[in-house]
């Protein structure tokens, strides 16, 4: 049986994540939690001057921690 | 077993089963860590931290651009900026349709719907920059790809990126938002010469020059009374009657004037055209004095019509017609001069505000 360090163990995670992510896709990691894509929309607010700006829509990473068994 | 256990099976090159125990492993140890020094960082993903007996968890900023690659180098755009048409829009390199969308703006736009217009415009933009690139990352390692898209969210994100900073930098000069309304009160003006110039034909076919040309406002044949011996038949062909009587035919001194009908005779029953209605009496004798001044003269009488019973509203009734065909010629007859969306009411006694 071949070994595995953890350093390419946790590369290989963070490979598979990005791919999950650039395919807008959600991610289980057995023993840790979800790993999910959020939308939000753009937005009108107002910036440190006092002009309102139109802010652009983003994807943002949410983690939810499973329960520890 | 989930997409991800399978994906890192094949990188790593052992069974599925295989890489779940490893990814347990290795999940135990970054909880075990992040609760013994309350903060673990891990390369590429990011940093676990306990808080208040809570895991929470901040990612890497290639991981962060990896979820974010669609709207990767977007910037906040001036949002009023934006809605007065302050941008330059053809030097955006935006999709044309975006372009005649903004066009299409109505005077006042709330933010949300504003939002919600950018945000499909912004989808769009980058699907298409996505198609553009292909969609093989997974075929290629990721980190190549977010590499260069960390780098200045070149490939998919540079086509949107561009065109906000030439953005940004187009909008504060207030040169576009001057051309903007140059352009429409261009276009009024121009309308107004060609609408004169089609007026000033109009008066010349139809007037006879001296002046005598009230009757021309709506097109409407108001008044021929300088020709008393019209009053047969005022309504129609206004221009060949004008040339003639004045001049050729003596008019009649003793040829009595017909008073034109003023008020309806709601007990004669009949059909009006209902042009509009208030809840009160003296809101609707307001408007009765205008109705009448330009109908009456055309032959419609014009009164108020009293609510029937179960009803409320008081009513403006126009002419009176014997039948209801005779109703909806009128009604067409008088399109443009009474609201498009008065209707034909058949007159009944109870309909009389005085009785």
């Amino acid at each position: 049986m071949p070994t595995i360090s953890r350093d390419q163990v946790v590369r290989a995670l963070a490979q598979s994540l990005r791919a999950a992510f650039v395919d807008g896709h959600s991610a289980d990691v057995p023993g840790l939690g979800q790993f999910r894509i959020e939308h939000e929309k753009s937005r009108l607010l107002e910036d440190e001057s006092g002009n309102m700006v139109l802010t652009p829509p983003r994807d943002t990473i949410v983690f939810e921690f499973e329960a520890e068994k | 077993m989930s997409d991800l256990v399978k994906d890192v099976a094949q990188r790593l090159k052992i069974p599925d089963e295989e890489a779940k125990l490893v990814l347990n492993a290795l999940s135990k140890l970054i909880r075990r860590q992040a609760m013994r020094d309350g903060v673990v960082r891990v390369p590429e993903i990011g940093v676990f931290r306990y808080e208040d007996k809570k895991l929470t968890f901040t990612p890497d900023e290639q991981l962060k651009t990896a979820a974010n690659h669609r709207y990767g180098g977007m910037k906040p755009l001036p949002a009023l900026a934006a809605l007065e048409g302050g941008y330059d829009m053809a030097a955006l390199d935006m999709p044309e349709d975006f372009v005649l969308s903004l066009d299409r703006l109505p005077e006042s736009v709330d933010s949300e719907e504003v939002s919600t217009q950018q945000e499909e415009k912004d989808a769009s933009v980058a699907a298409r920059a996505e198609t553009a690139e292909g969609q093989d990352e997974l075929a290629e390692p990721v980190s190549e790809v977010l590499e260069s898209d960390t780098a200045d969210s070149a490939g998919a994100s540079s086509a949107p990126s561009q065109p906000v900073e030439k953005d940004r930098a187009a909008a504060p000069p207030p040169r576009e938002k001057t051309s903007r309304p140059t352009q429409s009160s261009w276009f009024i003006i121009a309308l107004l010469v060609v609408g004169l110039v089609i007026g000033g034909g109009v008066w010349l076919l139809t007037g006879d020059g001296t002046g005598n040309n009230a009757a021309v406002s709506n097109g409407a044949p108001i008044t021929e009374q300088p020709a008393p011996a019209d009053v047969e038949d005022p309504p129609p062909a206004p221009a060949e009657e004008d040339e003639d009587a004045p001049s050729d035919e003596p008019v009649e001194e003793d040829a009595p004037l017909e008073e034109p009908q003023v008020e309806i005779d709601v007990a004669a029953g009949g059909y009006t055209l209902v042009v509009t209605s208030r809840s009160t009496r003296a809101a609707i004798e307001n408007v009765v004095g205008a109705y009448r001044e330009v109908l009456v003269p055309q032959g419609y009488p014009v009164s108020v019509l009293a609510p029937r019973e179960g009803e409320t509203r008081y009513r403006l009734g126009v002419g009176q017609f014997d039948d209801v065909d005779a109703a909806v010629g009128a009604l067409e007859e008088l399109s443009g001069q009474i609201p498009s969306g008065s209707w034909v009411l058949r007159l009944r006694p109870e309909m009389d505000p005085d009785s």
